[in-house]
């Protein structure tokens, strides 16, 4: 028995380890970035390509009229990671440009030689890892547990599990009169991402075990802890930093929640928001084609994520675009936006409905209880400890320093506009009534963390080099 | 960093000491909570008598055979009797004096210790007082509401909502310090939610920890004197000390839930893990039977009001295809059913389970022969091909086939079946059984609706039921899309042993079953 199960975790380790080192391997060859933090990062990036990589060999071996066994689906993901490989290398061949070099600045190295930040950093990886070890216990012996997981995302999985083949669903009005060979959705019909990493689980385990799925969950806890550790010592941030970023992340109970009951995929969508994050930071840094392609493949990924992933594609694209822009056209721009946005409205044009497709529109909501079921999920329940508390003056903070670093000005825009959408959306259409009874407004906001914590590292690093603390710290003072 | 520790320690206690004077001498009910128990939030069951939840109510139907209709409501968690001072039902209308008892159990099973008569207070809520309680009432976990005599129509409860007394210092400092180390297991919320406890709290740990530390940032400003910006380091201090503080609480709190876990589901099978799952019997029962019907190509619909027990049924029905509703039976979709669907019937006291009295003197069967020449309906032709007669109606027509027949035996079973082909394309017909009844016109027994193909001729049946001896009408009804044939008409009596019927109403459908299996939570049959 105890070897049995000994066997199955080894091939469930393997079989998503190997997708894992295919994904890296392409994104080195892609980025080739180097110096300070390039290993985590590609490591985190290459985390990112895996699941796609196992989805779409699912997918292609589906189409090819192939069983779905493990030997073929990792054939399949081999053949197309050669692939990606031979072609990101003549991309790389193709390209004159040099590669992205991460450099820790001077006041990193300072800071970093500081005694009591590498006894800090150690005291943040402990915590680290007690809370991942915490989380494993769930992670490899609760059975799949919270509500949409085995009512949407794995129950798609194990029909095509159990099926064999990728089925397509009948829609949710033919529950009475599809026939037995289709399988009806109960629900919103999301994307088959999730249900197709899923699948790639159960697949390795060659049985449906719902207690052994939950293992990419807990990976995206390690790729998402990878990625913010990487980025931002990438980006010249001293260590102590980095380990904060990390920490911050991981200690949020909601982000913990959602990697021991795995089974949604709002971790997912947060994880594809840190990607995105990494692109717009580096493109920000330095206008690339790679930082592009990041940031596109995450707004992909975050459409066949969820069916509200495409929502987010505006905000995004503002951003981006925003970054461009010195603040003496970026408020005025903002405000003719927000006069634009009332004229549509006022001649009965609704950008919501015509991007969810009829699912949403602008209605008029209880503003008054909106906000209140707002601040109880950003302040009362437990979700983000002390985040929303501090983050009004980290924005302030941020705001003060723009001007000393674009990196952080970006983040800050990013930020700004994520809340502001995400407000705008629940307050002004009927999402309030999921904000009202608890469901959905702390999943979409975990999608948007990463960038907060980011800013608030940001932010910490330019406020720590501005006030002079460095050179307290190299003078030795006790604070 | 004193300045920090002191604007640490003295907030603290303005907050601790401002808190507790509100409690104890301000208006308490803003900060204690109430509990209030509704149908959508907490877990409703009838121990006696006819119910369910109807809307956002609870409706009482009819009483059980003792006469009362008893109401079992669990609590969120257990608590304190001691802390509350009233518990007030509220109604969806007008009690008119009913006779309401209210009683409550701290064990761990619905079993009511003690019931009290409820005061009438308004008119639409009725209260008892824990004071008149004897003293040390304790542990409760459970509610009860008893309501006596018979009802008239839907006897609607709204909420039961337990109002919180003012507690005592000594009191009011156990509970602080007992919700901070109290920690909830997961629930179906926690994806969605983090709280501290199962039931509301008096002060949230997030919440008091962030107000301490915008209170302790504020006294460092202040006392700073416009020098906030050099003291940022302090400020830095607070921040990791609050974060850190609920940190361990919540590392605390996972230890605890993963231990639960290990308790729970460490060193077994798979098989055994769903077992010891909240759904354990469901799973067992889903699994039985399918061993005992085969796994092959079938359709389940599970029946009852529990969202979460019909989505669960459709996971762990899997491979079969799963449906769910909590729909009466009703034409409208029973009319897709078809020969071998399984039915679950979960919580659905809406449908009821009828069986016939053995008639074994008398033999079922219609009096009158169904010949082809005889059910010719209205639109159609009776037309001689290959050497033999068909019923045939055109496309813009309806009804192909009409006849009425004389039943031998009520207290029967009965299958009617046609042979049916659509003549060049796809086309649609409706097998209708229908009766007169003494006081409702025209119940519609039973109605199937089958997709033709454009093929030869297909058996098509629908099976019924006829509780007395009556006169039946039997039609088939086309989509006017196609040239639709019919032959071989036929009513023939089903062995009635191992069947039964199920309704939700006395004007059908009838829906005539094999009941499959039992336990004492779920039925499953097989469609007829």
């Amino acid at each position: 028995m105890a070897s049995a199960d000994l066997w199955i975790w080894l091939s469930l380790v393997v079989a998503h380890l190997a997708p894992w080192l295919i994904g890296y391997l392409v994104v080195w060859q892609l980025f080739r970035f180097s110096g300070a933090g390039s290993r985590p990062l590609l490591l985190g990036l290459g985390g990112a390509a895996a699941p796609p990589l196992c989805a779409a060999s699912l997918w292609l071996l589906d189409a090819l009229g192939q069983p779905l066994t493990m030997g073929n689906a990792l054939l399949a993901a081999f053949s197309l990671g050669l692939l990606l490989l031979l072609m990101s290398h003549v991309l790389a061949r193709l390209r004159s440009a040099s590669p992205a070099v991460g450099v820790p600045g001077a006041n990193a190295s300072r800071f970093d030689a500081w005694k009591v930040a590498r006894i800090a950093a150690w005291i943040l990886m402990a915590l680290i890892a007690l809370r991942l070890l915490s989380l494993l216990v769930d992670v490899t012996q609760r059975p799949l547990f919270p509500w949409d997981a085995w009512k949407i995302w794995a129950w798609k999985a194990r029909v095509w599990f159990e099926s064999g083949a990728l089925l397509p669903f009948a829609p949710s009005g033919k529950w009475a009169s599809a026939p037995a060979d289709q399988y009806v959705i109960e629900g919103v019909n999301h994307p088959g991402f999730v249900s197709l990493v899923i699948l790639w689980s159960a697949t390795a385990v060659g049985d449906w075990n719902d207690r052994l799925i939950g293992l990419p969950w807990f990976l995206v806890g390690i790729w998402s802890a990878l990625l913010s550790w990487g980025i931002l010592r990438f980006l010249g941030q001293p260590k102590l930093l980095c380990w904060l970023a990390v920490y911050l992340l991981l200690s949020l109970p909601l982000v913990n929640a959602h990697m021991a009951l795995f089974g949604y995929a709002d971790l997912w969508m947060m994880f594809h928001f840190l990607v995105f994050s990494v692109g717009f930071l580096l493109w920000v840094r330095e206008p690339r084609w790679g930082s592009m392609s990041i940031m596109v493949s995450a707004m992909a990924l975050m459409s066949l994520t969820k069916d509200t992933g495409v929502y987010w594609l505006p905000a995004l694209v503002l951003a981006v675009l925003s970054t461009r822009l010195p603040d003496r056209i970026l408020l005025p721009a903002f405000g003719i936006m927000v006069i634009l946005a009332a004229l549509f409205v006022w001649l009965g044009f609704d950008p919501v409905a015509l991007l969810s497709s009829g699912r949403y529109q602008i209605s008029s909501q209880s503003i008054s209880e909106v906000i209140l079921a707002i601040g109880k999920h950003m302040f009362v329940w437990l979700d983000w400890h002390l985040l929303w508390y501090l983050m009004p003056f980290v924005m302030l903070l941020a705001f003060r320093l723009r001007y000393r670093s674009q990196l952080l000005r970006a983040t800050l825009l990013l930020g700004v506009i994520v809340l502001c959408t995400m407000i705008a959306g629940f307050v002004g259409t009927r999402a309030a009534e999921y904000a009202m009874i608890g469901t959905l407004f702390g999943r979409v906001l975990l999608a948007t963390v990463p960038v907060f914590v980011l800013l608030l590292c940001l932010t910490a690093w330019e406020s720590c080099q501005a006030s002079g603390f460095l050179d307290s710290v190299d003078r030795g003072r006790r604070i | 960093m004193r300045r920090a520790i002191l604007a640490g320690v003295s907030s603290v206690l303005i907050l601790w000491l401002g808190f507790t004077a509100l409690v104890l001498w301000g208006n308490y009910t803003a900060v204690v909570p109430a509990v209030t128990l509704a149908p959508g939030n907490s877990n409703w069951q009838m121990l006696s008598g006819q119910g369910g939840q109807r809307g956002d109510s609870w409706a009482i139907r009819s009483p059980g055979r003792r006469g009362h209709a008893l109401v079992g409501i669990s609590l969120p968690g257990p608590d304190s009797v001691e802390k509350y001072d009233r518990i007030v039902v509220r109604l969806g209308q007008e009690h008119a004096n009913r006779r309401m008892r209210l009683g409550w159990s701290g064990t761990t099973s619905m079993n009511p210790r003690s019931l009290m008569s409820l005061k009438q207070d308004k008119e639409r809520s009725a209260f008892i007082e824990t004071r008149w309680l004897k003293p040390g009432a304790g542990q409760v976990r459970f509610v009860f509401l008893e309501l006596t005599g018979a009802v008239d129509g839907p006897f609607l409860i709204e909420a039961i909502r337990l109002e919180p007394s003012r507690p005592g210092f000594a009191e009011l400092q156990k509970r602080l310090f007992s919700e901070w180390i109290q920690f909830a297991p997961w629930t179906q919320r926690s994806t969605n939610q983090t709280r501290a406890a199962l039931q509301p709290v008096l002060v949230s740990p997030a919440v008091g920890v962030g107000v301490w530390l915008l209170l302790a940032g504020l006294i460092c400003a202040v006392s700073a004197r416009g020098r906030i910006a050099a003291k940022w380091p302090a400020l830095l201090v607070l921040a990791v000390c609050g974060w850190l503080i609920l940190d361990v609480r919540w590392q605390a709190d996972l230890l605890g839930k993963g231990l639960r876990t290990i308790d729970a589901f460490y060193g077994k099978s798979a098989q055994q893990r769903r077992s010891a799952d909240l759904d354990g019997e469901l799973f067992g029962f889903l699994k039985n039977l399918q061993e005992r019907v085969g796994v092959g190509e079938r359709r389940l619909f599970a029946l009852g009001h529990g969202d979460y027990w019909r989505a669960r049924a459709r996971y762990h029905g899997l491979p079969w295809s799963t449906r769910s509703t909590d729909r009466d039976l009703s034409h409208d979709w029973t009319e897709y059913l078809r020969k071998g669907d399984l039915l679950l019937r979960m919580d659905a006291p809406y449908i009821k389970q009828m069986s016939h009295r053995r008639r074994a003197d008398r033999e079922g069967g219609f009096k009158n022969a169904f010949g082809i020449a005889r059910v010719v309906g209205r639109g159609a032709r009776l037309i001689s091909q290959d050497g033999g007669s068909l019923v045939q109606i055109d496309p813009g027509s309806k009804e192909l086939i009409q006849a009425r027949g004389n039943a031998l035996a009520g207290g029967a079973f009965y299958q009617f079946s046609v042979q049916l082909r659509s003549v060049g394309g796809e086309g649609a017909a409706r097998l209708i059984v229908r009766w007169k009844d003494n006081e409702v016109r025209r119940v519609k027994a039973a109605d199937r609706l089958y997709e033709l193909s454009g093929s030869g001729f297909e058996r098509y049946e629908v099976a019924f039921a006829l509780p007395r001896d009556q006169k039946v009408d039997f039609f088939v009804v086309t989509d006017t899309r196609s040239r639709v044939q019919a032959r071989a008409v036929g009513v023939e009596s089903l062995d009635p042993d191992g069947l039964v019927w199920l309704e939700s109403s006395q004007r059908g459908p009838f829906l005539v079953v094999r009941p499959i299996m039992v336990n004492r939570l779920y039925r499953a049959y097989e469609v007829l």
